[in-house]
C-alpha cells in the first residue's frame, strides 16, 4: 500500500540526531539534465511540456520510489516557466476536494502566470478517504485546461490501470548503479566528504537503484565514517547478494530465503542464475547440469506463465532457482559476453545477414541454409574472383559497413583454414 | 560479374529435364506428364536439400509456359516473406486472375521450401488451390513431405527426389573440372561426396571455393568444409561431448549472435551430429532432445535451453549418471 506522506519512508530508515539539510533535498535536481538514469524519459517529459496544447492527455509518470518521478516534474516545469500546483497522497482527494482545487487551480490559471497540475502518488488514492476521487479525476483528465503530470509507483495497482487509459503512460525505471554511484560521488565531491570505495559501492548496492535512498544512507555515514549494519532496502538482497548467498547456501531452504528476498524481476534473476552458472569454468559436468536443468526449467516456466497468463505459476519459481542454485559455491556473475564479442555481434551480425539474404535469393535457397553451409565457400570464391570482394559489393549495392564486416569474416575464414 | 554466372552451383544448373543427374523415376514421371499438360495436376517436391528440386520446378514451368514462364509464374523464393498474408494478397490475387494468353495451360505458383510457411498459411493455400486450379497449378517444394500438412499433400501429386548417388555426383563434379579447366585429385571429390552427404550445391560450391583457394586436394576441401557454420555445429557438439563444455557454449553464442542460425536449424544439425556419434546412448539422447525440442517450440528463451542441451551432452559424453 502507498504510504500517504510522500518521504515518510526515508525518515524512517534514517534517523536525524539534529535538524539539517537532507541530502536528499538539498541535491534534488532543479533541471532535467542534472538528472542519472531515465533519458529517453527525460527527454520525453521536455518535449511534451515544450509543446503542451489544450486536449493533449496528461502524463502518467509510474515508477518505484525514490528515481525521480516528482523531481523530473519540478524539474521540466522549472525549465519551461511553469509553476507548480501538487496535490499528494497527503491532501485528502475525495471527490469533493479534487473538484475544490482543480476549480481554483483552473479558474486562476487563466489570469496568473502558467499552471502545471502535479498529481502525485495518484496509487495512494484509496477507496473510503478518498471516495470518488479517483472517479472524478478520470473524469476530468481529458480536456484540463493546464498540463498535468500524475506520478505512482504501482504499475499493477487499479489506480494505474485506471487512469493509464486517460493518461499517458511513462515508466520510469530504477536508476543504474554505475549512474547513481556517480551522482553520490559528485555529492560527496561538493560536501567535501570522502567514503571508502567498499562503502560506496555496498550503499549503491542496498539502495538497489532508489537515488534518494543512496542519498540519505550515504549522509547517515557521515557522522560515523565507518558502515555498521547496513539498513538494506525492505530487508531486501540485490540481485547479485541473493544470487552469491544462494550459491553459498548449503540447502535449497536456505537458498530459496534469499531469492525470495530479492525482488528482481522474474527474467532478471533467470538471466542471473544462468549468467553466473556459464560463467563458471571450474562445475563438475553433473553439477553444471543439475545447475542448468533447474534454471532451463525456470525459463520453461516462465515461458508457460507468460504463454497462459497463469500468474500463479510464479510461485514456484524461486523454489525451482533455489534447487538449482544452492551449494554451487560460484560467484555471481553479469552477462558473460566479453566485450569484444559484443562489439562483433552489434557490427557484424546484421551486415552478414544482408550478405545471405542478397545471395540466398540469388541462388534460389533459404537464408538459413545459406548461412549455415554456403557462406564461407561462397566468400572466398568472390574474393578471388575477378574484381573481388570490393567490385562484388559495389556491384550489388551493399554498402561500406558491410564490405568492412564481409572482409573481416573473410579474414576470419582464411585465418581459420591457415592452421 | 553476376553472381549466376560466378557462382558454378548456379552456372550448371539444369535447364531441361534430360541433364539433371540421377532422380530418374522422377524425371520419366515427369516427363510423361507434361507431354499432357490439361492432366497435370498440383505438384509436391519433397527431398534432401540440393537434390533439384528447385530446378526440376523451374524447367517444368519454363517447359510449360514457353517464353511466357516468367509472365505467368509466380515464384516464392525460399527466402522471401511468407506470412499469411503473402498468401492473402499476393499468391490469392495471382492465382484468381483469368486472363490467360492463348497457348498457356495455366498460371504457375512456385512455392520453394513450403515447409517453412506456418500451417497457418499452409491452410489458408487449401481453398485457392481448389478455387482457382482451372487457371493457376501450385508447384511446392519441400525437405519432408510432413513439413506440410495433410490436407495439400492431398492435393497434390507427390513426387520424391533422393539423396544423389556417389557416382553421379563424383562424376558431375568431374565433368564440371574439366569445363572449367581445373585440375583435381580424383580422392579429393570423393571427399566432396561424403562431406556435402548428396546435397549438390553444397558439392559444387565447395569444389569452387577449393579451386579458388589453390589446388582441388584433400587437404582443401577439408579446409573448405571446416569453415562452413553447419562444420561449426559440429565442432561444438564434438567439444560438448568431449567435455569441453565452455568452448561448446562460445561457439552456440557466436552462431546464434553473429550468424543468426536459428534455434531450429540449430537443433536439426546437433540432432544429425549427435546421432551420429556412437559414444552417446541413441534412447536418452532421443528423450531429451525431444524434451528440449518441444521445449524451444513452446517459445522457451532459446539461448538456455541450447545452454542446457549442450551441458546434457556434455555429461552424457563424459559417461556421468544423471537421472
Ligand atoms: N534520476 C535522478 N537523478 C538524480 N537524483 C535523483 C534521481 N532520482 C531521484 N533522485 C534523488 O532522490 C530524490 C527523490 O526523488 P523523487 O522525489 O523525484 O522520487 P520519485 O520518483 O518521485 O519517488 P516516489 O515514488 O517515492 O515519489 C531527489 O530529490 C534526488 O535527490
Ligand atoms: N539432380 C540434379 N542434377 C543436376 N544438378 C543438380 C541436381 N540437384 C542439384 N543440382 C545442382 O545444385 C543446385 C541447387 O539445386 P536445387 O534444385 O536448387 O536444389 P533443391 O533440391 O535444394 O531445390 C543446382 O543449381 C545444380 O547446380
Ligand atoms: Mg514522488
Ligand atoms: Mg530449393
Amino acid at each position: 500500500m502507498a504510504c500517504f506522506s510522500g518521504y515518510s519512508d526515508s525518515f524512517s530508515r534514517v534517523c536525524w540526531g539534529e535538524m539539517g539539510v537532507m541530502w536528499s533535498e538539498k541535491y534534488r535536481p532543479k533541471r532535467l539534465e542534472e538528472m542519472v538514469g531515465n533519458e529517453d524519459a527525460r527527454a520525453m517529459i521536455f518535449d511534451w511540456l515544450l509543446n503542451w496544447k489544450r486536449g493533449m492527455k496528461p502524463l502518467l509518470l509510474v515508477g518505484p520510489p525514490g528515481v525521480g518521478k516528482t523531481t523530473m516534474a519540478y524539474a521540466a516545469a522549472g525549465q519551461l516557466g511553469y509553476s507548480v500546483v501538487e496535490l499528494n497522497a497527503s491532501d485528502q482527494r475525495t471527490k469533493g476536494e479534487l473538484s475544490k482545487s482543480f476549480t481554483s487551480v483552473l479558474s486562476t490559471s487563466l489570469l496568473e502566470e502558467n499552471r502545471l497540475l502535479l498529481l502525485d502518488e495518484v496509487d495512494g488514492l484509496y477507496g473510503r478517504a478518498d471516495f470518488g476521487g479517483l472517479e472524478y479525476l478520470a473524469e476530468h483528465l481529458e480536456d484540463l485546461p493546464v498540463p498535468a503530470i500524475l506520478c505512482a509507483n504501482d504499475p499493477e495497482s487499479d489506480q494505474v490501470k485506471k487512469l493509464s487509459k486517460r493518461a499517458r503512460l511513462v515508466r520510469i525505471k530504477t536508476v543504474p548503479s554505475r549512474l547513481a554511484e556517480l551522482y553520490l560521488r559528485l555529492v560527496l565531491e561538493k560536501e567535501g566528504v570522502t567514503l571508502s570505495d567498499e562503502n560506496i559501492a555496498r550503499i549503491v548496492t542496498s539502495a538497489a537503484g532508489d537515488m534518494r535512498a543512496v542519498l540519505n544512507t550515504a549522509q547517515s555515514f557521515v557522522p560515523t565514517g565507518t558502515l555498521t549494519t547496513l539498513y538494506s532496502k525492505n530487508p531486501n538482497y540485490s540481485l547479485a547478494e541473493a544470487i552469491n548467498e544462494a550459491c553459498r547456501a548449503g540447502t535449497a531452504e536456505d537458498a530459496l530465503r534469499y531469492l525470495q528476498a530479492c525482488d528482481a524481476d522474474q527474467d532478471e534473476k533467470v538471466m542471473g542464475c544462468y549468467n553466473t552458472i556459464v560463467s563458471a569454468s571450474s562445475l563438475q559436468p553433473a553439477v553444471r547440469l543439475r545447475a542448468l536443468r533447474g534454471v532451463a526449467g525456470a525459463a520453461l516456466l516462465i515461458r508457460r506463465i507468460k504463454s497462459t497468463q497463469q500468474w500463479r505459476l510464479l510461485r514456484y519459481l524461486d523454489r525451482m532457482l533455489a534447487d538449482a542454485m544452492h551449494g554451487l559455491g560460484i560467484p555471481y556473475a553479469g552477462d558473460p559476453l566479453p566485450f569484444t564479442a559484443k562489439v562483433r555481434i552489434w557490427n557484424d551480425s546484421k551486415s552478414i545477414k544482408a550478405f545471405c539474404n542478397q545471395l540466398a535469393r540469388e541462388t534460389n535457397i533459404s537464408s538459413r541454409e545459406f548461412t549455415a553451409k554456403h557462406l564461407s565457400p561462397t566468400l572466398l570464391i568472390i574474393s578471388r574472383s575477378e574484381g573481388g570482394l570490393e567490385t562484388w559489393c559495389a556491384l550489388h549495392n551493399l554498402d561500406q559497413p558491410v564490405l568492412n564486416a564481409l572482409q573481416r569474416e573473410l579474414k576470419s575464414i582464411i585465418a581459420s583454414i591457415g592452421k | 560479374m553476376s553472381t549466376e554466372s560466378l557462382m558454378w552451383s548456379e552456372k550448371y544448373r539444369p535447364w531441361s529435364l534430360g541433364e539433371l543427374v540421377d532422380q530418374k523415376d522422377t524425371v520419366a514421371r515427369l516427363q510423361a506428364m507434361i507431354k499432357k499438360p490439361e492432366e497435370m495436376p498440383h505438384l509436391l517436391f519433397t527431398g534432401p536439400p540440393g537434390s533439384g528440386k528447385t530446378t526440376v520446378a523451374m524447367i517444368i514451368a519454363k517447359t510449360l509456359l514457353d517464353e511466357y514462364w516468367r509472365d505467368f509464374t509466380l515464384i516464392l523464393n525460399a527466402s522471401d516473406e511468407r506470412g499469411i498474408d503473402v498468401i492473402r494478397e499476393r499468391i490469392k490475387v495471382f492465382a484468381s486472375h483469368t486472363d490467360r494468353r492463348v497457348g498457356i495451360p495455366f498460371r504457375i505458383v512456385l512455392l520453394d521450401e513450403g515447409d517453412s510457411l506456418t500451417s497457418d498459411s499452409q491452410t489458408a493455400l487449401r481453398r485457392i488451390m481448389e478455387e482457382f486450379s482451372l487457371v493457376t497449378r501450385f508447384i511446392i517444394t519441400a525437405n519432408y513431405a510432413s513439413g506440410i500438412i495433410e490436407p495439400i499433400q492431398s492435393r497434390c501429386a507427390i513426387f520424391r527426389f533422393s539423396r544423389l548417388s556417389k557416382d553421379d555426383v563424383v562424376a558431375h563434379l568431374e565433368s564440371i573440372c574439366r569445363k572449367e579447366k581445373v585440375k583435381f585429385e580424383a580422392s579429393a571429390i570423393a571427399l566432396v561426396y561424403e562431406l556435402s552427404g548428396g546435397d549438390l550445391r553444397q558439392a559444387i560450391n565447395q569444389l569452387q571455393a577449393a579451386a579458388a583457394l589453390g589446388p582441388v586436394d584433400d587437404q582443401n576441401i577439408k579446409r573448405i568444409y571446416g569453415s562452413t557454420k553447419r562444420s561449426s555445429v559440429k565442432e561444438m557438439v564434438q567439444l560438448a561431448a568431449k567435455g569441453d563444455f565452455t568452448k561448446a557454449r562460445e561457439i552456440l553464442v557466436d552462431l546464434l549472435f553473429v550468424y543468426g542460425i536459428s534455434e531450429r536449424d540449430m537443433l536439426k544439425y546437433i540432432f544429425e551430429d549427435a546421432f551420429s556419434m556412437k559414444a552417446l546412448d541413441q534412447g536418452s539422447l532421443a528423450r531429451m532432445m525431444a524434451e528440449y525440442d518441444y521445449r524451444l517450440i513452446q517459445g522457451a528463451h532459446p539461448e538456455i535451453q541450447l545452454t542446457a542441451l549442450l551441458a546434457e551432452i556434455a555429461a552424457m559424453g563424459s559417461g556421468v549418471k544423471v537421472q
